[in-house]
């Protein structure tokens, strides 16, 4: 296996794109699906209310707030969620901006050496807990919450492949 | 990266187990994770469902002619007893999940405290974090709790692999150099 090492310093649209696509992996289809699902009965309920059950306004008000529950839901991991982790995101760099320092991440002698500034980790493949390649972002998992991440825009076609090895061996 | 013992104020080798981990982490959660400001959402739900029970009041409570209402009060209730009663509960399960799936957490480390940052290591892992990083430093009778830097990963030591001297001069040391973090909050009850 060749050696990898790699350093980087994460930029912004590198801790977007991570949040964005960590909040992707974490969130099972099943859900996206049921909330549509909801989403559109809650909308179609709403619309039959209006048309044959509307005696007063009390009752228009309860079929507007339906209506607008119901597009809220339908749009919640398409639109609404992205977007409040995009600004989370964003406001959090820009918070820990000075504080941010280079990692490096090295495979050496059969054991992942992941370092910065402050911390070291150093294991063996089999403490690995799940390696995760997406769109922008390889996340290296040490269990089922933290993790490292390394940008795909520093890595070869080469280290993408060793990665992917990595989890083989990890597993 | 070493610490010389001069510099070190409390030395001492500590192992935390799933127990004192997973409460740690709920304390964690219900600080600064998904817990955070959880009673303010329950009271905002709790309104809506007084809200919405007034509303079916004004119509007898004739939930044919508003199953809407009914419908939104049932949600905001379960909403409140979710973030009360539940959320802790949730906290605590995935503290377990996290230590049962982590090959690193449950393994012995060496803490040194010094005057302005402390160290924990082993031969896997090397953490140095100064106290002006920290957004919490929580003590219980059973364990201490650290959080803070770029991650926000909790440090949870447990005090039962600890002497009373040491735990108690990291107490003190902690009282005087994260004034603002520190919080001294009783031990939760044991289930057994």
């Amino acid at each position: 296996m060749e050696q990898l090492n790699v350093s980087y310093l994460p930029t912004l649209e590198d801790h977007i794109n991570m949040t964005l696509e960590k909040l992707n992996m974490s969130v099972p289809k099943e859900n996206k699906i049921i909330f549509r699902i909801i989403g559109a009965i809650a909308v179609m309920c709403a619309t039959a209310g209006f048309i044959y059950l509307n005696e007063n306004i009390i009752q228009t008000i309860c079929w507007i707030i339906l209506t607008a529950a119901g597009l809220f839901i339908i749009s919640y991991y398409d639109i609404t969620r992205p977007y409040l982790e995009r600004s989370r995101a964003s406001r959090f760099y820009n918070y820990h901006k000075k504080d941010l320092c280079s990692k490096t991440v090295m495979i050496k002698d059969g054991k992942l050496i992941v370092s910065d500034e402050a911390s070291k980790v150093k294991i063996p493949f089999d403490f690995i807990y799940r390696v995760r390649q997406t769109k922008n972002t390889v996340f290296i998992f040490y269990d089922e919450v933290h993790f490292c991440y390394i940008p795909v825009r520093v890595l070869s076609e080469a280290q993408i492949k060793e990665l992917s090895e990595l989890k083989n061996k990890g597993n | 990266m070493t610490v010389s013992e001069k510099k070190s104020i409390v030395s001492f080798i500590a192992k935390t187990g799933i127990r004192e981990y997973s409460e740690g982490y709920k304390l964690y959660e219900m600080r600064r994770g998904f817990g955070a400001g959880r009673e303010i959402k329950a009271s905002l739900f709790f309104f809506l469902a007084m809200g919405m029970l007034f509303i079916l009041m004004t119509e007898g409570f004739d939930i044919t002619r508003l199953p809407v209402c009914a419908v939104i009060l049932l949600i905001c209730m379960h909403m409140c007893i979710y973030y009360i009663f539940m959320m802790p509960g949730k906290a605590k399960h995935i503290g377990e999940h996290i230590y049962k799936s982590s090959e690193m957490i449950g393994k012995t480390y060496s803490y040194d405290f010094c005057r302005e940052y402390f160290v924990m290591k082993n031969k896997y892992h090397y953490l140095k974090r100064y106290y002006t990083e920290l957004n919490d430093s929580i003590e219980t009778d059973e364990f201490f709790v650290l959080t803070g830097g770029v991650e926000n990963n909790p440090v949870v030591i447990s005090k039962d692999s600890m002497n009373e001297n040491d735990a108690e001069k990291l107490s003190g040391l902690l009282r005087k150099e994260t004034i603002k973090q520190y919080r001294r909050l009783k031990s939760p009850k044991r289930n057994h």
